[in-house]
């Protein structure tokens, strides 16, 4: 850690090398789908997910002359941002977002086409199952499994060891495997 | 820059996003000691519409189109002037019970007399690093600056300087042969106002893994509001040759008037500033104990690295002043005998109504003789 971070009126005043330009258009494809699979996991609705996905960009983009390349890699940036618009999100909701509003009607599953219908029941399925789950599971599954990160980027998100992140993760999907098996049968 | 155009990037495994790939991939998941078959966990993926993917594309370009150019980087970001302080006030926020119901009222005065460093453990610092707990980031959405900083300004004397940020700027008499300058510039005053987020305050305690502290959730909504003045910054640079006692990109001096913080009434500065302590990793017992000793109401903290930095107390002009020194790899040194080393002294000091700062690749005696001379 450098000091110059910690004082940040004397870090901001010195000289500093110029970082090399953002390429965002290939930021915006590589992470735009990963940010939007981030919010299908926490909110586990498309649209709700679309929102928040362009929250977390919108916000990115006007925000993008703070991004510091010195202090961590441009995907943990834009995940913090899109983690405090999902808090932002339940906060306003007050309570965390039953992720039952993700399930369709029945009515409207009978509508679709056989395959794409059993598809959509295993994504309300699943849907359902994260909804229940504390905060801080279903955090660390739609970083898991939303965003793909690995355990040890998502353990420099948020300031957990990575074998802490890897036995949550663990515990967790066991759990959710169980309560998915004795569904199918 | 645009974003409508195509380029390749590092696309690893969990870069590309895209569902098949996950998919074939989540089965081979490395998850600690055992693999997964976790396949069943990716039924919620799915690619983005590529109707809703142009769309938020197209009005990020349209955001493109209308910005208005940027400034060049401000030297004091009001952000960044204001986070520094703002620790102090969000610790202040987070612990007092008795703010909850008078969180409007602002009659407690935070006022610099005295700069202390505040050892920060390994584990802490290790967090803060590399983004692994970027706590100015967590807060961003709780800070909103109601007045930014004007833009630098460059101004060709001193009086000039003091005309503008209503203090009498002092530099340095004595300045070392390898220095030129200085450049003068004056930031404007910045406003913000910061509101309490329990939820997420609570969350960087719990990143920092300290079950045992609590944020009150009868905080949440308090607000306060933070005013910088100006400040000025003698930007000396390095004249480029590395000789002893002086080498790399400059010497800054900045000075300002002392920084207000208004607090909420009955805000219990001791409690906090206990806070402030555990959360700089340090033991309950002598988080206690040191809290005592410290005057929180004129007292800032200035988080040092435990490994990484010596800090030593010194007189400068008078009154005691912080001198941080930190070796390693920075992108400036100073030679001792044949060898060259990395070096960067920080002296910190308060005197009057006014804070002062001056750090660069130099040398701790030539800095605080620069000090010493300022006039």
């Amino acid at each position: 850690m450098r000091l110059r971070r910690l004082i940040p009126w004397i870090d901001s005043a010195l000289p500093r090398e110029a970082a090399a330009p953002l390429d965002w258009d290939a930021l915006y494809e590589a992470l735009l789908p990963r940010v939007y699979n981030f919010f299908m996991y926490r909110v586990g609705d498309a649209a709700q997910a679309e929102d928040l996905t362009s929250t977390t960009f919108e916000k990115a983009w006007r925000a993008r002359d703070r991004y510091r390349h010195d202090r961590a890699g441009f995907s943990t940036w834009l995940f913090s941002i899109a983690r405090n618009v999902a808090t932002d999100y339940f906060r306003r909701r007050r309570v965390e977002l039953s992720l039952d509003e993700a399930h369709d009607s029945p009515d409207d599953a009978a509508r679709l086409p056989e395959r794409v219908a059993e598809d959509h029941d295993e994504r309300a399925r699943l849907a359902g199952l994260l909804a229940r789950l504390p905060a801080r599971e279903r955090d660390l599954l739609a970083l898991k499994y939303g965003a793909g990160m690995t355990n040890r980027d998502i353990a420099r998100q948020i300031g957990l060891t990575e074998s802490n992140v890897g036995t949550i993760i663990s515990r967790t999907v066991q759990a959710l495997r169980r309560q998915w098996e004795s569904a199918d049968q | 820059m645009g974003i409508g155009r195509s380029v390749t990037v590092d696309c690893v495994r969990v870069d590309c996003g895209h569902v098949d790939c996950v998919r074939a991939d989540a089965v081979r998941m490395d998850n600690g000691d055992e693999q997964m078959e976790d396949e069943f966990m990716t039924r919620l993926r799915a690619e983005p519409r590529p109707e809703f993917k142009r769309d938020l594309k197209r009005r990020l370009s349209l955001a493109e189109a209308t910005r208005t150019p940027s400034a060049p980087r401000r030297f004091l970001n009001g952000r960044l002037v204001l986070a520094g302080l703002a620790g102090v006030v969000v610790v202040a926020l987070i612990v007092s019970p008795a703010a909850q119901a008078l969180a409007q009222e602002f009659l407690n005065l935070f006022r610099v007399k005295r700069i202390t460093a505040v050892s920060i453990s390994p584990e802490v610092m290790a967090q803060m690093s590399e983004g692994k707990l970027d706590i100015e980031s967590m807060l961003s959405s709780s800070v909103e600056v109601l007045q930014a900083p004007a833009e630098p300004q460059r101004v060709s004397s001193l009086a000039e300087a003091s005309q503008l940020a209503g203090i009498a700027v002092r530099a340095p008499a004595s300045v070392p042969d390898t220095l030129s300058g200085p450049e003068i510039v004056v930031q404007g005053e910045g406003v913000a106002r910061f509101t309490a987020d329990t939820a997420r305050l609570q969350a960087i305690v719990d990143m920092l893994g300290m079950p045992d502290v609590t944020i009150p959730a009868e905080l949440d909504g308090a607000a306060v509001t933070i005013t910088t003045p100006p400040v000025v910054a003698l930007i000396y640079e390095s004249a480029g040759q590395r000789g002893p006692g002086q080498t790399g990109r400059g010497v800054v001096f900045m000075q300002a008037r002392n920084p207000e913080i208004v607090l909420p009434e009955g805000v219990k500065l001791a409690e906090l500033g206990e806070l402030a302590l555990r959360l700089s990793g340090m033991a309950p017992d002598d988080a206690r104990r040191l809290a005592q000793t410290i005057d929180w109401s004129s007292t800032l903290l200035i988080p040092i690295p435990a490994n990484a930095a010596t800090v030593s107390e010194v007189q400068v002009r008078g009154v005691t002043g912080l001198l941080i020194l930190t070796t390693g790899r920075e992108s400036s040194a100073v030679t001792v005998g044949d060898e060259w080393i990395a070096q960067h002294a920080t002296l910190l000091w308060s005197e009057g109504d006014t804070v002062y700062a001056a750090t660069g690749a130099i040398d701790q005696a030539t800095l605080v003789e620069m000090a010493n001379s300022m006039q």
